[in-house]
C-alpha cells in the first residue's frame, strides 16, 4: 500500500511545471484578500487604490517630483485659481480629443458626473471631499461644467497642494457617466457594476477580476499619454507570504508583493541571484497612543514616561527587521514644512522618574489595544515588554480592525497600537488628525483636547504664503512632539521581491501608499 | 411508530431548533463587538460619517425590527451583504461550499476506505499485533491537531521535497475547467481538461489526509466493536459450523450486518468533516466555507458570520437528519 | 470494639476488592497504562512548572532570536529570543488551567440541564432538550469561534465559550441517567414519603447521576485542549504573550520553512497530551465495559 502511495505521489510530482512569464505580461503574487472593490468612488485601500488608479485618470495625478510627491496636471493640462471672498474658485482645462479606454469622448460632463458620485455614494473618500467644503448638499453649486472641456470648482480656502491632491485618483479618477448610468442597479450609480471592472481613461484596464483567484488588467491603447510599456498585469491572489516568496524564487511570477520582515531581510543579504529587493519608504506611520481622558495618561509626565520607555531600536530592527525609518514626528520624512526630531530614547531611568513624579512610583495596570497582523503583534509584546521594566503591567488585546476601531472611535481604548495611512501628501493630511481634535480623529479619539495645537493646525492648513505656513508646521510640531497622546514608532518602508526581468520597479513604487506607477514598469 | 410519521416528526422539530439556532446566530452578530460601518469606511473615517452611514444602513433600527428584516430575508433566501466582499452572502456562499464538498468527499472516501479496513482487520485478528496497531493509529487520529499536522505535511512535502503543490485548489498557472458543478475534479472531467483534473487531484491529496486521518480513526474503531458484536453472535458460529470457510464468514455474513451501524457514522464523519474544514482550510489556503466563515470571524464581518454558520448549521442539521432516518429504517428500535 | 472493626472491614470489603481488580484490569491494559503515565507527567509539568522551565517564558531577550534548538535552548527560541522549552512548559499550566475550567463549568451547567429535564419530564424537558439541540446543530468548533469571536478574544472568553459548547454532552448522558434514576422503586418510596422534590432531586438522583457524568468528563478532556488549541491558533483563543500551546504554533506559522522548531514542538506537546488522555480515557472505557472486562 505504501508502494502505491509513493508512486502516486512521484507521478503527481513530475506534474508541476514550471515556466517563465511572459515578456510583455507582469505577474504579481499578492494577497487580494483585503479588496473589497475596485470602484474609484468606494476604493479605499492602498493596493486596491494602486491598481484603480492605473485604471482612471483624473484632473490631476500625484507624482514624485525630485523626491517630493506633487499633484502635477494629467487629464487638465492648466488651472487658474481666483479667490471671491471666502470661496476658491477653481477653473481646469480639459486636453482635448480625451477617450475612454472604450472610445468614448471624456468631457467635463464625465469629470463632474464622477465628483458627484463619491459625494452620493458617500463612503471612505466622501469624507475627504467634504474637507474641501465640497458636500451632497451643495454639490450643484460648487462642482459645474461651464463647457465640454472646462470644469469649475468652488472649495473652501485651502493650501493648493490639498485641493490638487484630493482630488487626484482614486477617488478623483473619472468615469465613463454614459456607460456607467446604463448598467446601473437600484439607482446605486454603477457601484456593483465598477466593483470588478473598470471604465475610465488610464493606461490600463481591469478586465476582470475572479475572487480568491486574480486581477487581470490590458494596456489602454487609447491612453492620451501612450500605450504603456506593458501589455498585462496578472495579479494572482496568493495569502500565504511563504508561497509568495517560493514562486517569485523560482520564477513562477515577477513580484511577491507581500513578503515578511524575515524573508526581506534574507533577500537583502543575498548576493546575485535572480531576484532582487525594492523598498521605498512607505507614506505611513506607526504609533503607539495613549487616551488622555483614561486614568494615569490625563498626565503629561506618564505619557512623557512611555515615550522614555519604549525602545524604538528594537522595534525597528527586531520586528521590522530594519525596514523602517526612526521618525518621532507625525510628519513622514520630506514632507513641506517637515523638521527632524527624534528626541525619544529608551531611557529607564528618566521614565521610572518621571512616573514617580506623576505620582505612580508602582506604575499601574493598562490594556494595550491591536490589530491582529504579526507586526502588530510583536510590536506589542516589546512595548508590553518595555512598560513591564518601568513597572507598568500591560495587557495585550489583539481584536479585528473592524472591532478596534469600534473601540477606538468611541474613545473606548485605554493604549493602542496603530498605523496612519496618508490621504494625500501634505503636511496637512497629518497635521490635522494628530493635532487638530476638531475634525474628530486621532487627536479627538485620544481625547488630545489641546486648543493650540488644534489653532495651529488649522491656521497652517489655509496659510497660502509658504514660508509663513512652514513656520507654523515648525512650531506646531515642537509643541506636539512632548504633549501630545502619540509616541511614533516609526515610518514603515515597503518592500517587494522583484525579479531581475523585471526594469523600472524602483521607480514605480516611489511614494507608495498613496500612489503606484505601473506604466514605469517594463521587462528585459 | 410508522416510518413516515417519524420522518415528519423530525422534520419539525428540525425546523423548530432551525428557527431557534438562527435566533442564536442573530444574537451572537448583534453582540459582537465590531463596528460593521467602520470596516466598510476604513480607519481614517471621521465619527460623523460613520454615525451617517449607520442610519443608512438601518443599524440604528430598534433590535426587534432588525431581527424581523433578518429573518424575512432568510427566508426569501437573502443573507445580507458581506461587509468585506461587498457581495451577496448567500452569492460567497454558493461560491465556497463547492470547494468544502469536494474535499469532504474526497476525505470521506479515504476515510472510509482505510477505516473499515483496518476496523476488520483488527477485529478479525483480535488482540495480535495488527489490533494493537490499528488501535494505536487510530487514537493517534483523533489525538493529533490537524492545524500541527497540516504544518508539518505542508513543510515536508511541499517545501522541503517538494513532491506535492502547496496551497489553493489548483497550480496559479492551471485554468480552472468550466464551472458545471464546483467540483473542480468532476467539471475538469466533464470538459475534458485533464491539465487540470491532475492538478485539481494533486491539490487535494494533502488537505484530504489530513482531515481524513481522525475520520479514518473513528471508523475504524466503529467498525471493530461493530464487527466484533456480530462475529459473536450465533449465526455465524453456526455459518462456522457449518464449515463455511472463515474469510466467507466474514465477508459474506457478518461483514454486511456490522455494516449497518458504520454506514450512520459515515454520515457522522461527513457532518464532522465540515467542522474539521474550518482548520484544514485555513491550512491549506483552501477556498472554502470553512475559511469563509474563520475569515469572516477574524474580520467580524458579521453578516457573513450569520450566513456561514447558519448554512453549516442548515447541512448539519439536514446530514444528521438523514443519518438518523436511515437508522430508523434499518432498526425500527430506534424510531422515538 | 472488635465487632464494630469486623462491620467495619465486612462493609468495605467489596469496595476495594472492586478497587484491586480495577487496578489489575488496569495494569493489564499497557495503553492506559501509558496513557495515565503522560497524563501525570502533564500535571507534573504544570505543577513544577517554574522549577522545570529554564528561562523566563515570557521576557522578551532580542539578541537570541530564532535559534535553533542546542543545549542552551533545547526546543531553540522564537522571534522574541524566547525560550520554546521553557514555554511549552510553563503552557501546561495555561492547558490544565483551561481543562479544569471546562469541565467545571460545563459538567455544572450540563448536570443541572440534563437533571432537570430528566427528572420533570413533559414540558420542561421539551424545552430543554430543544435548547441543547440548538447548540448541537453546529459543528463544534464553529460555534466556539462564535462564542469566542461574541465574547471578545482572551483566555478566560476562550474558556466560557469552550463550555458552552461542551455543556450539552453532558446533559444529554445526565438526562439519561435521571432518568433510568427516577424509575426506580424507592425513589417512589421516598417521595410518598412526604419529600420534595427539590430534595428529592438534590440527594437522591443528583448523586447517582454523578458517576457516569464524571467518566464521560474524563473521556472529553482530550477533545477539550485540542478545541482550545483551535481556538488559540486561529487567534480567538489566549492572548500573547501567554504562552497556550496552539498560540505558540500559531506564532511560528510564518516561520515555519526556515525555524521549524518553533510550531513543531508546542504542538508535539499537544499531540502527546491529548493522545495520553485519549488512552487513559480508551482504558477507562474498557475497565467499566462489562463485556470487555476480558
Amino acid at each position: 500500500m505504501w508502494k502505491k502511495i509513493l508512486l502516486v505521489t512521484l507521478l503527481l510530482a513530475t506534474v508541476l511545471s514550471f515556466a517563465k512569464t511572459p515578456k510583455d505580461t507582469l505577474v504579481i503574487a499578492a494577497n487580494t484578500e483585503i479588496f473589497i472593490t475596485l470602484d474609484p468612488a468606494v476604493c479605499y485601500e492602498t493596493f486596491a487604490a494602486a491598481v484603480v488608479t492605473s485604471a482612471y485618470s483624473g484632473l490631476t495625478k500625484i507624482e514624485p517630483v525630485n523626491g517630493v510627491l506633487t499633484p502635477v496636471p494629467d487629464l487638465a493640462e492648466k488651472w487658474e485659481v481666483v479667490q471671491e471672498g471666502d470661496v476658491t474658485v477653481w477653473t481646469f482645462y480639459l486636453r482635448k480629443g480625451l477617450v475612454f479606454a472604450n472610445g468614448d469622448p471624456l468631457t467635463a460632463e464625465d469629470v463632474v458626473f464622477s465628483f458627484k458620485r463619491v459625494l452620493t455614494i458617500n463612503k471612505s473618500p466622501a469624507w475627504l471631499f467634504n474637507e474641501l467644503g465640497l458636500t451632497k448638499e451643495n454639490m450643484d453649486q460648487t462642482i459645474i461644467a461651464k463647457d465640454p472641456l472646462t470644469v469649475v470648482l468652488k472649495t473652501k480656502p485651502l493650501a493648493r497642494n490639498i485641493v490638487l491632491s484630493i482630488i487626484a485618483p482614486p477617488w478623483g479618477g473619472v468615469v465613463n457617466k454614459k456607460v456607467v448610468l446604463a448598467n446601473q442597479v437600484n439607482n446605486d450609480l454603477g457601484e456593483a457594476y465598477l466593483t470588478d471592472k473598470s471604465e475610465g481613461a488610464g493606461p490600463f484596464i481591469i478586465v476582470e477580476w475572479k475572487r480568491k483567484e486574480q486581477v487581470i488588467m490590458q494596456s489602454n491603447p487609447k491612453y492620451w499619454a501612450g500605450e504603456p510599456p506593458l501589455k498585462k498585469i496578472i495579479i494572482k491572489d496568493v495569502p500565504e507570504e511563504t508561497t509568495q516568496f517560493l514562486l517569485v524564487q523560482k520564477g513562477d511570477v515577477d513580484i511577491a508583493w507581500n513578503i515578511t520582515t524575515e524573508q526581506a531581510a534574507q533577500l537583502r543579504e543575498t548576493k546575485g541571484g535572480n531576484i532582487r529587493l525594492v523598498t521605498t519608504p512607505e507614506q505611513s506611520n506607526e504609533y503607539v497612543a495613549m487616551n488622555c481622558g483614561w486614568g494615569p495618561f490625563k498626565d503629561e509626565k506618564v505619557r512623557l514616561a512611555i515615550k522614555y520607555a519604549i525602545d524604538y531600536d528594537a522595534i525597528i530592527n527586531s520586528v521590522m527587521r530594519g525596514f523602517a525609518i526612526l521618525n518621532q514626528n507625525f510628519m513622514p520624512i520630506g514632507y513641506f514644512g517637515y523638521i527632524e526630531l527624534n528626541p525619544f530614547k529608551r531611557d529607564v531611568q528618566k521614565a521610572k522618574q518621571l512616573l514617580t513624579e506623576a505620582g505612580y512610583p508602582n506604575g499601574f495596570e493598562v490594556e494595550i489595544i491591536t490589530s491582529t497582523t504579526d507586526i502588530r503583534r510583536n510590536e506589542a509584546i516589546i512595548v508590553q515588554s518595555n512598560l513591564a521594566d518601568i513597572g507598568i503591567k500591560a495587557n495585550i488585546v489583539q481584536m479585528p480592525s473592524s472591532e478596534m476601531y469600534a473601540k477606538y472611535r468611541q474613545q473606548g481604548h485605554q493604549m493602542i497600537i496603530a498605523g496612519w495611512g496618508i490621504d494625500y501628501p501634505d503636511p496637512d493630511a497629518l497635521a490635522k488628525p494628530f493635532a487638530n481634535y476638531r475634525v474628530k480623529q486621532l487627536a479627538w479619539r485620544n481625547m488630545w483636547y489641546d486648543d493650540h495645537a488644534a489653532d495651529l493646525a488649522e491656521k497652517a492648513g489655509v496659510e497660502l504664503n509658504d514660508e509663513k505656513r512652514a513656520q507654523m508646521y515648525k512650531e506646531l510640531q515642537e509643541y506636539w512632539i512632548t504633549r501630545s497622546a502619540f509616541a511614533m514608532l516609526y515610518q514603515p518602508v515597503g518592500f517587494w521581491a522583484v525579479s531581475n526581468d523585471v526594469v523600472g520597479f524602483e521607480r514605480a513604487v516611489e511614494g507608495y501608499t498613496l500612489t503606484f506607477d505601473f506604466t514605469k514598469i517594463s521587462k528585459k | 411508530m410508522k416510518l413516515g410519521s417519524f420522518i415528519i416528526r423530525r422534520l419539525f422539530l428540525m425546523l423548530l431548533v432551525l428557527f431557534g439556532v438562527s435566533v442564536l446566530v442573530f444574537v451572537i452578530a448583534k453582540v459582537i463587538p465590531a463596528d460593521p460601518v467602520g470596516a466598510i469606511l476604513g480607519g481614517n473615517a471621521p465619527i460623523d460619517l460613520v454615525e451617517d452611514m449607520k442610519r443608512r444602513l438601518g443599524l440604528d433600527k430598534p433590535l426587534m425590527n432588525q431581527f424581523i428584516d433578518y429573518m424575512s430575508g432568510i427566508l426569501r433566501g437573502d443573507l445580507g451583504t458581506s461587509l468585506k466582499s461587498n457581495r451577496p452572502v448567500a452569492k460567497d456562499i454558493a461560491n465556497f461550499f463547492p470547494a468544502t464538498l469536494e474535499l469532504s468527499i474526497c476525505a470521506t472516501f479515504l476515510s472510509v476506505v482505510i477505516g473499515i479496513f483496518l476496523g476488520i482487520l483488527s477485529a478479525v485478528y483480535r488482540n495480535k499485533f495488527i489490533d494493537h496497531f490499528a488501535r494505536v493509529f487510530s487514537i493517534l487520529g483523533v489525538s493529533m491537531p490537524v492545524f500541527w499536522t497540516g504544518l508539518l505535511l505542508l513543510l515536508l512535502f511541499y517545501f522541503r521535497l517538494g513532491w506535492l503543490p502547496g496551497t489553493g485548489r489548483l497550480g496559479l498557472f492551471v485554468t480552472p475547467p468550466t464551472r458545471y458543478t464546483g467540483l473542480y475534479l468532476l467539471d475538469s472531467l466533464l470538459s475534458l481538461n485533464f491539465e487540470a483534473f491532475k492538478d485539481a487531484l494533486a491539490h487535494l491529496v494533502l488537505p484530504s489526509i489530513v482531515l481524513g486521518y481522525s475520520a479514518a480513526a473513528s471508523i475504524a474503531r466503529i467498525t471493530r466493536s461493530s464487527m466484533l458484536d456480530v462475529l459473536r453472535q450465533d449465526f455465524i458460529r453456526t455459518a462456522k459450523a457449518k464449515g463455511i470457510g472463515k474469510r466467507l464468514v466474514i465477508y459474506r455474513h457478518a461483514l454486511r450486518n456490522a455494516l449497518i451501524p458504520v454506514v450512520t457514522i459515515i454520515g457522522l464523519t461527513f457532518g464532522g468533516l465540515l467542522e474539521g474544514a474550518v482548520l484544514t482550510e485555513t491550512i491549506f489556503g483552501w477556498p472554502g466555507l470553512g475559511r469563509y466563515i474563520v475569515n469572516s470571524l477574524l474580520l467580524l464581518d458579521y453578516p457573513a458570520i450569520m450566513g456561514g454558520t447558519l448554512f453549516v448549521a442548515v447541512i448539519y442539521s439536514l446530514v444528521n437528519l438523514i443519518v438518523d432516518i436511515i437508522y430508523a429504517a434499518l432498526d425500527p428500535r430506534m424510531r422515538i | 470494639m472488635v465487632e464494630k472493626s469486623e462491620t467495619t472491614i465486612s462493609r468495605w470489603k467489596p469496595i476495594i476488592e472492586d478497587w484491586k481488580h480495577t487496578f489489575y484490569l488496569w495494569k493489564r491494559t499497557k495503553l492506559a497504562m501509558i496513557g495515565t503515565f503522560i497524563v501525570i507527567g502533564f500535571i507534573v509539568m504544570a505543577v513544577f512548572a517554574p522549577l522545570l522551565a529554564p528561562y523566563d517564558p515570557i521576557k522578551t531577550n532580542l539578541p537570541e532570536r530564532l535559534k535553533a534548538p542546542s543545549k542552551q535552548h533545547l526546543f531553540g527560541t522564537d522571534q522574541f529570543g524566547r525560550d520554546i522549552f521553557s514555554r511549552v512548559i510553563y503552557g501546561a499550566r495555561i492547558e490544565v488551567w483551561i481543562i479544569f475550567l471546562v469541565t467545571v463549568i460545563s459538567g455544572v451547567i450540563g448536570v443541572a440541564v440534563g437533571v432537570t429535564a430528566g427528572y420533570f419530564g413533559g414540558v420542561i424537558d421539551e424545552i430543554l432538550m430543544r435548547i441543547t439541540d440548538i447548540f448541537l446543530a453546529f459543528p463544534r468548533l464553529i460555534l466556539a469561534m462564535a462564542l469566542s469571536a461574541m465574547l471578545g478574544r482572551g483566555l478566560t472568553n476562550a474558556i466560557l465559550a469552550i463550555s458552552l459548547v461542551e455543556w450539552t454532552v453532558i446533559a444529554r448522558l445526565a438526562r439519561a441517567e435521571a432518568m433510568k434514576v427516577k424509575s426506580q422503586p424507592y425513589i417512589e418510596a421516598i417521595k410518598a414519603v412526604g419529600a420534595s422534590n427539590f430534595r428529592v432531586l438534590i440527594f437522591h438522583v443528583l448523586p447517582m447521576c454523578l458517576s457516569p457524568v464524571l467518566v464521560q468528563l474524563t473521556l472529553r478532556m482530550g477533545t477539550i485542549i485540542l478545541t482550545a488549541a483551535g481556538l488559540g491558533f486561529l487567534g480567538l483563543g489566549a492572548q500573547p504573550p501567554t504562552p497556550e500551546w496552539g498560540a505558540i504554533v500559531s506564532d511560528g506559522r510564518s516561520y515555519l520553512v526556515q525555524q521549524w522548531w518553533i510550531s513543531t514542538f508546542p504542538g508535539l506537546f499537544i499531540a502527546v497530551v491529548v493522545l495520553g488522555f485519549n488512552l487513559l480515557g480508551d482504558g477507562i472505557r474498557d475497565i467499566l465495559d462489562p463485556r470487555l472486562r476480558r
